[in-house]
This record gives C-alpha cells, structure tokens and sequence, in this order.
C-alpha cells in the first residue's frame, strides 16, 4: 500500500515539476496559469458587470480550457512514463512488491489527481466569481447549487479522457518529444478534420439556417472524430443547457446513447492497452 | 617549448556546485592517468582540456594554443567521451570513415583501414554498430579517435566494457603510440591499469588537483601517512613482542593467517630494525611486505584526507 | 557539410517516423479527395476549405507539428544520446554544423508537406467530384501553396532547431510556442499575428495568389511583413543556434 502511494505521490510530483529546476516546473506553470486565466477573467467581468448575462458558464468552461488541457496532459504525460523506461528506472521500481499493474496504476491516479486539480480550480473560483457577482448571493447559492455537482462529474469526465489516452501513447515510446508531438497531433488534428467532414455548406444564412453539412446526415457521425470534444458531448447530457457549437448540435441529433459509448470506448480501450502494455514488463 | 596540455588556475561552477576548483597542471608526452572519485570533478576537467566545456575561469591551451573556439585545433586532438552512445544505424566502417571525412582526412580508405586493424575489427567493420558488443563498441569508438593520427589523446574511462584481453591489447597500443612521441591523457576508475601504464598521475578529488607526478613519488612524499608492513615468519608472537617496543613502530598485530602486521612511520629505520630483531630472537624472516604500495592505497588515503 | 547533412537525414527518417510523417501528410489529401466527392456538385467552399483545410489543417496544426518533431530532434537526439560531441570535436566552423542540421529538418518536412499541400490544393481545385476550391489558376495556387509551406517549414525548421539545442524539453515549448501564442493568444490580440510563423505563412500565401486565397484576407497581415518577418526570424534563429553551440556546454 505504501510502495502504491509513494508512486502516485511521485507521480503528482513529476508532473507539476516539484523539487526540479525551472525547465520541468515551468510548462505545468505556464500552462496552469493558462488553463486558470479564462475562470480569472469571466469572474472579473460578471464582477464587475454585476451580472452574468452573455458571458461563459459552468457549462462552457471545459469546452474553453480543453485544448489546453490536452496541451498540458501532452507535455506531462510522458515525463511520467517514458523516462522510468528510457533510463532503466523502471526495473527498480518492479524489484520492489510492487507489480507493473500497481506502477501503472499509481501513475494514472496521479496524472487524474493533477488534471482533476486543475479543471476543478477553475470550476471553483467560476463559481466563487458568480456567487459574488450576484445581487443576492443567497438567492443564486440556492437556485445553482446543482452546478456542482454537474462541473464535479464534468470535470471527471474530461480529466479521465486527458489522462488516459495521452498515457497510453507514452507508453509506446521512451522519447518524451515524439508521445507529446503524437498526442497533440492525435487531438488537435482531429479537429479540422471532423470540421471538414461536416463543412458547411455557404451561403447560409447564420444563424437563423441551421448547418446543412454536405456530408449529410453522416455529418452528425463524423463530429465524432473530434477527440477534445467527446468528453465535451457527454458533459452536454450532464448539464441542462444546450451547446450551441456545431459538433454539439450535430452530435445532439445522435442518441445520448452513441456519445457516451464512443466516449467509454476511448476510454476504457487505451486504458487497457496501458494496463497491458506494463503488465507484459519483464525486469 | 609550451607542454602539449597546459591548464592554468581553471575552474568550473555549475550554479553553486564547485566542479574544479583552480586547477594547474602541466601534461607532457608520454602516457597520464586522471584519476579520482566519481564526482571528483575528473570528467568536467577533461571536457575543459577538450574545450567542451567552458572554464568559468582560467585558461586552457592545448600544443601552445587556446583551446577555446578553436576547432582547427581538432586536427591535432583525438577525444573520446565517456559515453557510450553511437550512431547505432552506421557499420563500424562508416562510423570511423564519418570522423575521417569531418576530419577533412583525403583518401579515406588508408587512415580508416590503418585506425581500425589498430584495434583489431577488421573482420567485424561491415556489421551496423547496433549488433556490436560492448568492448567492440569501446574498440571502433577508439578507432574513430584514432584515425586522423592525432598528437594528443585525451581519454575518458576508455576501459569501459572491456575484458581482460581486450585491456592488454589496450595497454600495448596506448604503449607503442606513446612511444611516437604523443601526449595522452587517460581517465579511468581501474586502478591497476592506470598503474601499468601511466607514467605519472594527477589525482583529482574535491575538484582539487590533490597530487601529481609518478605515484610512488607521491607515495613516499607523504610522510605522515603510516606505512603498514606484514611480515610472515617463523613466530609471529616473539616478532610482534619485539617490534612493539622499537620507537618507530606506532602499532603492531596478528592477522587472521598468524602473520604480523605493523604500522610505521619512519620506513627506513624499521628496514634495519627487523632483521637485527629476527636474528637476536632467532626468528626466521619468510616474507615481508608493503600493504599499500598501490595506487589504489594512495588513493584512498588522499580521498579520505 | 555534406557527410553532416546524409548522416542528419538519416537520423530524422527512421522508419516509425516517417510513417506518422507521411500519414499526417496524407490526411489532407484524403480528406480533399473524400470532401470533394462527397460533396453536393453544385456547392461550393471555398472559404471553408481554405480557413477548414489549408489554414486549420495543414498550416496551424501538421505543419508545426511535422517539423517541430523533426527539427527538435536534430541537436535534441544527439543531446540526449550524447554523441553530440562526435560531432563538435572535429575542425569544423560551428556554422556549417548548424546548417547541414537545419537543412536536415527542411528537405525531410519541406518535402513531404509541400506534396501534402499542392496536392490536396489540386484535388480540391480539380472537376473530379465537387469543386471545393474555385481559383484562379489551379497552378498558380498550388505553387504558392507550396512556397507558402516552404517558408513555414523553413521559419518553424530554424526556430525549433534552436531550441532543440538549448532545452531538452524543447517540444514542450514548442507546443506552447504554437498552440498557445500562436493558436489561442493570436485570436484574441490580432497583433501576435506579426511575431507568429503562422501568420508569415498565411500571409506569404495570400500574397504570391491573393485571388484564389481571397477568404484569407481580412485576418493576414501584409505580404512584405510576411516575408521579412519568415526572413528575419530564420537568420536570427540560426544566428542564435550556432551562437549557443559555440558557448555551450557539451555533455
């Protein structure tokens, strides 16, 4: 239990770049300033505006921060993994009682833990912000106490999806350059190419026309492909507003059903690959 | 005429960590051990010497000149690395034929096929580095030091991986291109090596230069330091007896195999006091011999100091 | 130079790499042959191919990427294995180490985008199913396209060799460099577009054809600041590379 715990500590404290010189403190830096900055800001505003009329909410807020996130988790994802295995590290871990299984394992917890950190800080001080813009914030504590638990279980969601698969792409390769280059490819990529696949047509006029995609109705499906999205559409059945990008619109013609399951798939499947890419570790 | 490698007051600090400390020496022709504890600063003074690292203070010249940005310099110095990495995708040919092109080296085919029977992988020089052992390795890296017939050899921990054959085959070699009038300079942890073949040392701990010259020499300059003795004879008891009561011996005792053992300061006094004692107490002498004659004893004693 | 520049190539064309490479140079031209005949043939879009598919696609996201991964790893790898040295020791001027590893990073980059790019531009140009992209002169586009992606690869290629050079978590920052400044920051301060290779890319493409890439614009800065700044940032860069490999230290 200890030798499991030592891990994840470990874990938590490579990724944010504790006890190490500037060059590995200064990404999870930056990148937390950048990740917390859009929750600063929109609390600034509805503060000072006095109300919360046009600006982002709970709902939007992991849409804003996703691509940051998947930056962050591209970065630091493989410091994780692929030095242990670059410098032989790894076989020291597992002379110990502790399995691959455990190793794996403890540094996925700790990744989750530091994500989870970050997405529910910004959640936080969002609401903090809202609660001191409203005019009565007793009366806006009692109607939106349900967003909550909504950004609680959002907020899960995404940081599963941005720990798992850049984890898994980290254990294929013991070059830290080539996972993050290959994750950030994976998911930033995907998006201009389900924006292709679901093009508008021109000439419409917005935004009263809805998007008529040449693709047609395969549109709806091919919006899957957009990989920082999918944690999103499953957080749109979370939380009651509607998402007016154009994924989420065409997604919503889907059953709830589909969205999650792609989501599961993406999910648990690279999360097995992982577990089983370390179980088959030999010293 | 300026000494082929000529370092003056270095030093080299990484943020608060000291490496070298004011170092001075001189190496001339002939072969020199580097020697010291990890950490000692042995490496970052040798990247100094081959201008890989820049002193933060101090001068290095190399043949009389400086060896900081000046990379014509390269034609006259072989360096090898401590690391072991090599370009695993090249053969063990195309690996030396890539230090004799960048070494501007016109034909290849002479240095190249010269530098690599030196080291005796002629039959191996077509297979990709990859499939190399590790002393294979070792030997083609030298190869590749050694192709451009440099005056100055500067060597990091070269026996790495070697075996036994492979470091005598080493020790000639370094013994006949010596013998051509070159300056080399060896870096090593293995003690006995270096003593077989180095001339004079420069013992390096603390980022310090703590001695240099040929190691008895040193060995017999530290005065203070005791010297143990053990003598086998025919009764160790009566010996040790007699012994504990001459002024020069500071401490006597029996080891596991009944010999005596003995510390002294004063060595030349106690070369005439056992045998007079053997006599008066009718012992017979079997042996008697220095403990730490050895480099590896100088070493220790200078690195607990 | 030359035995610097065959051994450089070398070691960026690995087989893994090159097919991510070459996979990620494919996706444009699949996804302009598989818009183009799914399309409705009356339709056009321009518009959203170029801003969709060149800009979105190729230029803001393979591009970068490509060459971060190969430029990175010029001086990166040799760092991180240690045989940097092998290199350094020898009487050769730190420029014309510079070079053949730049250069590297540029032959193997330019040339898979530059055909990833003209090539996607023809499909989408040509009559064979839908046309997506109505230009002036198909030639004419996909050439600047190719330059375009030329002098992309080249600012990008100079920047991230440097910084291969000077950090070993240079991917790091040049993730941040392009997703963060270049992505995300330059949409909310149009200003950023003049210190980001994105925009001298943009910019260098609207301007060698600016009828066919007409959508573009309104959001590109002028054609002169364009190619100073690809210029400019190139000769720094390398100034500062070969600056840094004579002062550093060499592990």
């Amino acid at each position: 239990m200890r030798a499991r715990k030592a891990i994840w500590i470990n874990g938590v404290r490579t990724s944010l770049g504790i006890n190490r010189g500037w060059g590995p403190k200064t990404p999870p830096i930056l990148l937390f300033i950048a990740v917390m900055a859009p929750a600063v800001v929109i609390s600034i505003m509805a503060v000072a505006a006095g109300n919360l009329e046009g600006l982002p909410s709970h709902d939007t807020y992991y849409e804003i921060i996703s691509t940051l996130l998947v930056i962050f988790s591209a970065i630091i994802a493989p410091e994780l993994l692929c030095s242990d295995r670059r410098d032989g590290v790894i076989n020291l871990y597992l002379v110990r009682p502790l399995s691959p299984t455990d190793y794996v394992i403890g540094r996925w917890l700790a990744f989750l833990s530091v994500t989870l950190a970050l997405a529910y800080l910004g959640q936080i001080v969002l609401f903090t912000g809202f609660v001191l813009a409203a005019e009565e914030p007793a009366n806006y504590l009692r109607d939106n106490w349900l967003n909550v638990p909504r950004f609680l279980l959002a907020g899960l969601v995404v940081a599963i999806f941005t720990t798992t698969i850049p984890l898994t792409v980290s254990a294929f390769t013991t070059r830290r350059a080539y996972a993050a280059a290959f994750v950030i490819g994976l998911f930033i990529i995907s998006v201009p190419v389900a924006g292709i696949l679901t093009l508008c047509e021109e000439g419409r006029q917005l935004p009263i026309e809805p998007c008529r995609p040449p693709t047609g109705e395969s549109a709806k499906w091919f919006a899957l492909i957009s990989l920082p999205d999918v944690p999103i559409h499953v957080n749109d059945l979370i939380f009651p507003e509607e998402n007016s990008s154009e994924f989420a619109q065409l997604v919503a013609k889907l059953p709830s059903i589909i969205p999650i399951t792609w989501y599961l798939l993406l999910t648990i499947g690279p999360g097995f690959v992982l577990w089983r890419r370390y179980s088959s570790i030999s010293i | 005429m300026a000494p082929p490698i000529d370092v003056r007051s270095v030093s080299k600090w990484f943020g608060n960590v000291v490496a070298v400390n004011d170092v001075s020496l001189q190496v001339n022709s002939g072969i020199t051990g580097l020697l010291g504890p990890n950490g000692a600063g042995k490496t970052t003074l040798l990247h100094m010497i081959a201008g890989l690292t820049r002193p933060s203070e101090g001068e290095v010249a190399l043949l009389g000149e400086p060896v900081k940005d000046n990379p014509q310099l390269y034609h006259r110095i072989g360096f090898m690395s401590e690391h072991e990495a090599v370009y695993g995708f090249l053969t063990g040919r195309e690996f030396v034929e890539l230090a004799a092109r960048l070494y501007g080296l016109e034909p290849l085919s002479l240095p190249v096929d010269r530098a690599i029977k030196l080291v005796g992988l002629t039959d191996v020089q077509n297979r990709t580095l990859s499939t190399y052992s590790r002393g294979m390795r070792q030997r083609m890296r030298l190869a590749s030091t050694l192709v451009h017939d440099p005056e100055v050899l500067l060597l990091d921990e070269p026996l790495n991986g070697t075996d036994p054959r492979q470091r005598i085959e080493f020790q000639n070699l370094m013994r006949k291109l010596a013998s051509e009038g070159r300056t080399i300079l060896i870096s090593s942890h293995i003690l006995e090596e270096v003593e077989l073949l180095a001339g004079s040392i420069l013992l390096i701990v603390g980022g310090k230069l703590a001695a240099s010259g040929d190691f008895r020499a040193i060995r017999a300059k530290l005065d203070e330091r005791p010297y143990k003795v053990r003598i086998v004879c025919s009764d160790s008891r009566a010996m040790a007896a007699a012994l504990v009561r001459l002024e020069a011996v500071d401490s006597v005792s029996l080891d596991a195999e009944g010999a005596v053992e003995m510390i002294t300061r004063n060595l030349s006094d106690l070369q005439r006091s056992v045998p007079r004692l053997a006599q008066e107490q009718h012992i017979r002498l079997l042996r008697v011999e220095p403990l730490d004659e050895s480099l590896e004893s100088v070493f220790s004693y200078l690195v607990e100091r | 130079m030359l035995v610097l520049l065959k051994i450089s190539v070398r070691q960026l064309t690995s087989r893994s790499k090159l097919i991510l490479i070459l996979l990620m140079a494919l996706l444009p031209i699949g996804m302009a042959a598989l818009v183009s005949v799914t399309l409705n043939e009356d339709s056009t879009s321009n518009g959203e191919f170029i801003s969709t598919l060149l800009d979105g696609l190729l230029i803001a996201g393979i591009l970068p990427i490509v060459t971060m991964v190969l430029a990175t790893a010029s001086f990166g790898n040799e760092l991180e294995d240690r045989t940097l040295s092998y290199i350094v020791m020898k009487p050769i001027s730190r420029w014309l180490i510079v070079l053949p590893k730049l250069m590297a990073s540029i032959i193997v980059g330019g040339l898979v985008l530059i055909a990833s790019g003209v090539v996607a531009t023809l499909l989408g140009a040509s009559s064979f199913g839908a046309v997506l992209l109505v230009l002036d002169d198909n030639f004419q586009a996909a050439i600047a396209v190719g330059l375009a992606l030329f002098a992309g690869v080249i600012t990008y290629a100079a920047i991230f060799t440097w910084a291969g050079l000077v950090s070993t978590r240079a991917i790091a920052f040049a993730l941040v460099y392009v997703f963060l400044w270049e992505g995300l920051i330059s949409s909310f301060l149009g200003g950023v577009r003049y210190l980001s290779v994105r925009g001298y890319t943009l910019s260098i493409l609207h301007g060698l054809d600016s009828k066919s890439f007409e959508p573009l614009g309104e959001r590109v800065i002028e054609f002169p600041a364009g190619l100073v700044g690809a210029a400019v940032t190139t000769t720094v860069f390398f100034l500062l590379t070969v600056r840094r490999l004579r002062r550093m230290d060499i592990p």
